[in-house]
């Protein structure tokens, strides 16, 4: 929050008013200014040290509060880590839960306790899909292609790093609110199209098991109407999407493509074995990787269909 | 740069805000030059103007008694 001076923990909380309401600018403006004066400039900025997360300090949780209230995502460090995956898996659900995410995907490649393993795979029902290769990522945030209303899509996530690529495997990270707050200081009308009902189309997809999964249609940003935080619903792939056949919508996200390459805020993170990232589903992708295999890249992924709970901390 | 939350998780084994102000003084005289309030340290002792008292242990260091 501050340096070296006097300054009150940063709560995420709105401020009075709407900035999301494009009728209220002074909302916007002030909110816009709090945001900028206390975005991280660096990645390493957002790390927390967590002794243990079945247990955490009262310090542990509130630094990660404080991240998150500023990036809406905090880099965490398990020290030491946990060796064995049965542990592992628990403590990150138990890690989790200190934030109230407790709402687990149900996800086609989660296991039962809803963790899932994002490494390459040779066969089985992950085979095709690109997070279970070494390619690389475009941005996106998770769960893009199934959005059922701000209450009803993935709002949060977890991705911990049990073993690193030997090359390559990085992220690019951006809170949606700082991509939010540059279109709409481009141009009101970019946030206009993104936010209409119809913005992004995904068509339907049969999956290996031969399901078939509907076409799945919805805004790139929206708000949830209890909450009233920022979501966001996005990729940057070229086929099987569909925007909006509009021209401000071409606009709007092309704009939005420049951002995420150009923006000076967008941070950058390798994430090493027993660190991870918590957030409230933030933009990110992932660069192509190299890994041995014996042990290739190994990460866990939980999905959650609520919002990181500042309050819990 | 140190931040509060790393010396206090870094020492579970402060358990006041005197020994958090000690951990600052040692921060600082090892060479950190900037030190971060991102959380406020909830201890029974903690004073109502506690960043004061942490900033000025900080800029003070080298004068403390060792």
């Amino acid at each position: 929050m501050t340096m070296a001076r006097a300054g009150a923990a940063s709560s995420g909380r709105r401020l009075d008013g709407d900035p999301f309401d494009l009728g209220d600018e002074a909302s916007y403006r002030a909110w816009r200014e709090a945001k900028l004066g206390r975005y991280p400039a660096r990645a390493e900025d957002l790390v927390v040290e967590i002794r243990d997360a079945t247990n955490l300090a009262a310090a542990e949780r509130a630094a990660i509060a404080e991240r998150c209230g500023r990036a809406n995502a905090a880099l965490y460090a398990f020290t030491p880590t946990p060796r064995d995956e049965p542990r592992l898996r628990r403590d990150l659900i138990a890690f989790g839960a200190a934030f109230g995410l407790t709402a687990i995907e149900d996800h086609r490649s989660a296991e039962a306790d809803g963790v899932v393993r994002i490494e390459v795979v040779r066969d089985g029902g992950r085979l095709g899909y690109i997070p279970y290769t070494d390619r690389p990522i475009s941005w996106h945030t998770d769960g893009y292609y199934n959005y059922h209303g701000p209450d009803r899509c993935v709002r949060a996530m977890l991705l911990h790093c049990a073993r690193d690529a030997d090359q390559g495997g990085e992220n690019r990270l951006l809170d949606p609110e700082i991509a939010y707050l540059r279109l709409r200081d481009s141009d009101p009308g970019h946030i206009e199209a993104l936010m209409h009902p119809q913005a992004m189309s995904i068509p339907a997809n049969v999956e290996a098991s031969g399901a078939i999964r509907r076409e799945n249609v919805g805004p790139v940003f929206f708000v949830h109407p209890g909450a009233g935080a920022l979501g966001m619903r996005y990729t940057a792939r070229k086929r099987n999407i569909s925007w909006r056949d509009d021209e401000r919508t071409r606009r709007a996200a092309a704009a939005l493509e420049d951002i995420l390459e150009t923006d000076p805020l967008v941070l950058r993170v390798r994430l090493r074995p027993g660190q991870g990232l918590i957030c409230n589903n933030i933009l990110h992708d992932r660069s192509g990787f190299v890994s041995s295999a014996t042990a290739g890249r190994l990460l866990y992924r939980i999905r959650y269909n609520s919002r990181i709970n500042l309050d819990a901390a | 740069m140190v931040q509060i939350s790393d010396l206090m998780i870094r020492h579970p084994e402060a358990t006041s805000f005197a020994d958090l102000e000690r951990l600052v003084i040692e921060a600082a005289r090892s060479g950190e030059i900037h030190l971060y309030f991102d959380i406020k340290p909830e201890y029974p002792d903690t004073p109502r103007k506690w960043e004061t008292r942490l900033e000025l242990a900080f800029y003070n260091a080298e004068r403390v008694e060792k």
